[in-house]
């Protein structure tokens, strides 16, 4: 049977049951404004159950919010009566509601793939190679997995999701630190807003550090002061982060760094013309350093080409060679 | 004693049912669910390599093995002026994938069927083997089965052992290797080498046994093991390798030294290698998915110029160093030779550089090369 149309008293309506809804984090005020001026015109969708006396809302909670704070009493409803929706008809209609007419945002993707596999035992390579697709979510387990586990991080995770000051697998990273940690590590890339390869590589340096040193993410930026440098606004966040990687990378590679600052002052101390580029192999593992400049005449050439020569008697030179 | 390998599904490809490798599994896994079937098993792979890896240990396909038993070994890919130095080692690819679980090892970025597979046309590889060995006898070739998988886990299910050791008997110009990190060498005693046959295991304190080298045997078993197949007249290789770099390493690898010697003699070690760790970049992120608890991939490792990521050099050079150092109370360093370094790696702990491959191979075969000339295998040379 078709469902009936009427215009149903938000009373009747059971507002606190969010067993079909998917929405999160939704943006009101246009919608707000539009149900102020021109009242709701387009129908929610709500069900009667068995021996429940307020109807279930299927789909149109933003409409439904958006009524209770302009103070409207009724909306119109295409209202199903008790056995004419199931619970999986009635989950696939408020999913295609909103996929109609918006595009998901990662919590309400997790949601949906969530309901589907625990509430319907969707099996995992259908949610794949059907809803993952529909969802504009990359058809793989692992991204499903993604989406599943971001539904029960801490909701400022989530949101930070949401709104873009995360990367998702930046999120499920940190979501799976402890408290303390989660707190830090939100702060650090919520501030900086690190771009996704950024991300990354501070997650890889302080994923290794903590594993290795057998410490937390607390701990680690206490003993570094790394708050002093986040919180420093003097610093533009560029120069805050380049800050912050020098000195998560000297701690993740002591003995690179080592070798780094001993190249770099016996590199000065040869004097060589910036126009002059020394290079050492690849994290020192080579046999032999490059050089090269560029030349206009016969007495750039030879003016580097003593400079070089001088450079070769040096005492630092003996440095550098020791470092290969 | 390491674990005995029993996988959930059997599945054996309809061409080798009558291999006598087939005939030995099926008979060594009576209880296990087992599936003739045309093409590969239907197992569905895991997105990821992590997963597909995890799940791969669980299933055992027989198969024939389509393409080339034996080939160069992938180290040999570094064979270039100026790179790594390598020998002139040989692989048999009889089982690829492993039972073990070596948080460490380099297959589970190599291998991407959610299966194990034993190669089981043992015609096929026999003939591969004696074209080989016929080509040049005045060759004498070091060839083994250890590269993709270990040579001996599988050897209760399998039998193969039984099969190839008599085999070899005709071939007075082959050294072939079992690698192993097993003791499961009670099939092996009674086979009568010839000394064609050398039973190699790789080594490492027992605390890295423990934290890394999952289901295998413990140092102690894998060192009596070795004895055995001395007194049985094997030819007994040692690799410390990978070399781990952890805080304490250096006593825990002075210990293995002192440890070995409990129970070989320097004379009864035929082939002796160090190798620092070593992987491809895509293991790494395997590693910290399957064994998130292991520090391995924590340490200053970095991708060198093949293209293979490795400790920093300076802190590979101290561990030779410091392994050599132990080692030379027991035997002449010379004996000892580097798996995939490169040669200023080689001069720094040597103090001298092999002048080639092929002195590398000279290195490693030592004496007992006799008249014979070492082989560096061109593909030529093998049976396609």
């Amino acid at each position: 049977m078709a469902p009936a149309f009427r215009n149903v008293d938000l009373a009747e309506i059971d507002a606190h049951d969010l067993t079909c809804v998917v929405t999160y984090c939704p943006h009101m005020e246009a919608l707000q404004r539009s149900i102020a001026d021109a009242g709701v015109l387009t129908p929610l969708h709500l069900r009667a159950l068995p021996d429940r006396e307020p109807l279930q809302l299927v789909s149109g909670w933003k409409r439904l919010l958006a009524c209770q704070q302009t103070g409207h009493k009724q909306v119109p409803a295409l209202v199903y009566d008790v056995g004419e929706l199931s619970d999986e008809a009635a989950l696939l209609l408020a999913v295609h509601d909103n996929l109609g007419c918006r595009t998901l945002n990662a919590v309400e993707k997790g949601r949906v793939l969530q309901r589907l596999r625990e509430r319907f035992y969707y099996p995992a390579d259908e949610l794949v190679k059907t809803w993952c697709p529909r969802l504009d979510v990359t058809p793989r387990l692992d991204a499903l997995q993604a989406h599943c586990t971001l539904i029960n991080l801490d909701d400022t995770l989530q949101h930070a999701v949401v709104t873009n000051a995360l990367p998702l697998e930046t999120a499920l990273w940190i979501g799976r630190q402890g408290a303390v940690d989660r707190k830090v590590l939100l702060s650090l890339f919520v501030t900086l807003k690190l771009g996704q390869n950024r991300a990354r590589e501070f997650i890889t340096l302080i994923d290794e550090i903590c594993l290795r040193d057998r410490c937390g993410v607390a701990q680690l930026w206490e003993e570094l002061e790394l708050d002093a440098i986040l919180n420093d606004t003097n610093l533009p966040a560029p120069q805050r982060i380049e800050h912050l990687r020098r000195l998560l990378r000297t701690r993740r590679y002591p003995l690179l760094r080592a070798h780094e600052a001993q190249f770099e002052a016996a590199r000065r101390q040869l004097r060589l013309p910036s126009q002059i580029s020394l290079q050492p192999p690849p994290y020192f593992d080579g046999a032999q350093y490059q050089v090269s400049f560029r030349f206009g005449s016969r007495e750039e050439l030879q003016a580097y080409a003593q400079k070089l020569s001088e450079s070769a008697v040096t005492e630092a030179l003996e440095v550098l060679l020791k470092l290969l | 004693m390491a674990s005995i390998y029993r996988p959930q599904q059997l599945w054996i490809d309809r061409d080798v049912l009558e291999s006598p490798i087939t005939a030995h599994v099926r008979r060594a896994l009576p209880q296990v669910p087992t599936a003739i079937i045309e093409g590969p098993p239907p197992v569905v792979a895991p997105d990821t390599q992590a997963a597909r890896m995890t799940l791969s240990k669980r299933h055992l396909y027989l198969t024939a093995q389509q393409g080339r038993f034996i080939r160069p070994c992938p180290g040999a890919a570094s064979r270039r002026e100026g790179g790594q130095l390598c020998c002139g080692y040989t692989i048999v690819d009889v089982v690829s994938n492993c039972n073990y679980d070596c948080t460490y090892c380099y297959l589970q970025s190599y291998i991407n069927t959610p299966y194990m597979t034993v190669y089981a046309n043992m015609a096929s590889l026999f003939d591969e083997l004696a074209a080989l060995l016929k080509a040049d006898p005045g060759q004498r070739v070091r060839i083994g089965s250890g590269e993709f998988s270990d040579s001996l886990s599988l050897e209760p299910l399998t039998g193969f052992a039984k099969l190839l050791v008599p085999f070899l008997r005709q071939f007075p110009n082959v050294l072939f290797e079992f690698k192993t990190k097993s003791d499961l060498v009670d099939h092996l005693l009674d086979l009568e080498p010839q000394g064609r046959v050398m039973v190699s295991w790789s080594i490492s304190p027992e605390a890295v046994v423990r934290r890394e080298e999952h289901k295998t045997a413990s140092l102690t078993a894998r060192l009596q093991a070795a004895r055995r197949c001395r007194q049985a007249g094997y030819q007994i290789g040692l690799h410390f390798d990978p070399l781990l770099h952890y805080p304490g390493w250096e006593a825990d690898y002075e210990g293995l030294v002192d440890e070995v010697f409990k129970y070989l003699a320097p004379d009864d070690i035929t082939t002796l290698s160090m190798g620092s760790l070593r992987f491809a970049p895509a293991l790494k992120p395997v590693v910290r998915s399957r064994f998130p608890k292991s520090r391995i991939m924590a340490a200053e490792l970095f991708p060198g110029a093949d293209g293979k990521v490795r400790y920093f050099k300076p802190l590979r050079i101290e561990m030779y160093r410091h392994m050599i150092a132990r080692l030379q109370r027991y035997l002449d360093p010379e004996r000892v030779y580097l798996c995939m370094e490169s040669q200023e790696v080689w001069q720094q702990v040597f103090g001298h550089v092999p002048a080639c491959n092929l002195d590398v191979e000279r290195r490693i075969q030592g004496e007992a090369l006799g008249a014979y000339r070492p082989a560096l295998i061109p593909l030529h040379h093998l049976l396609t």
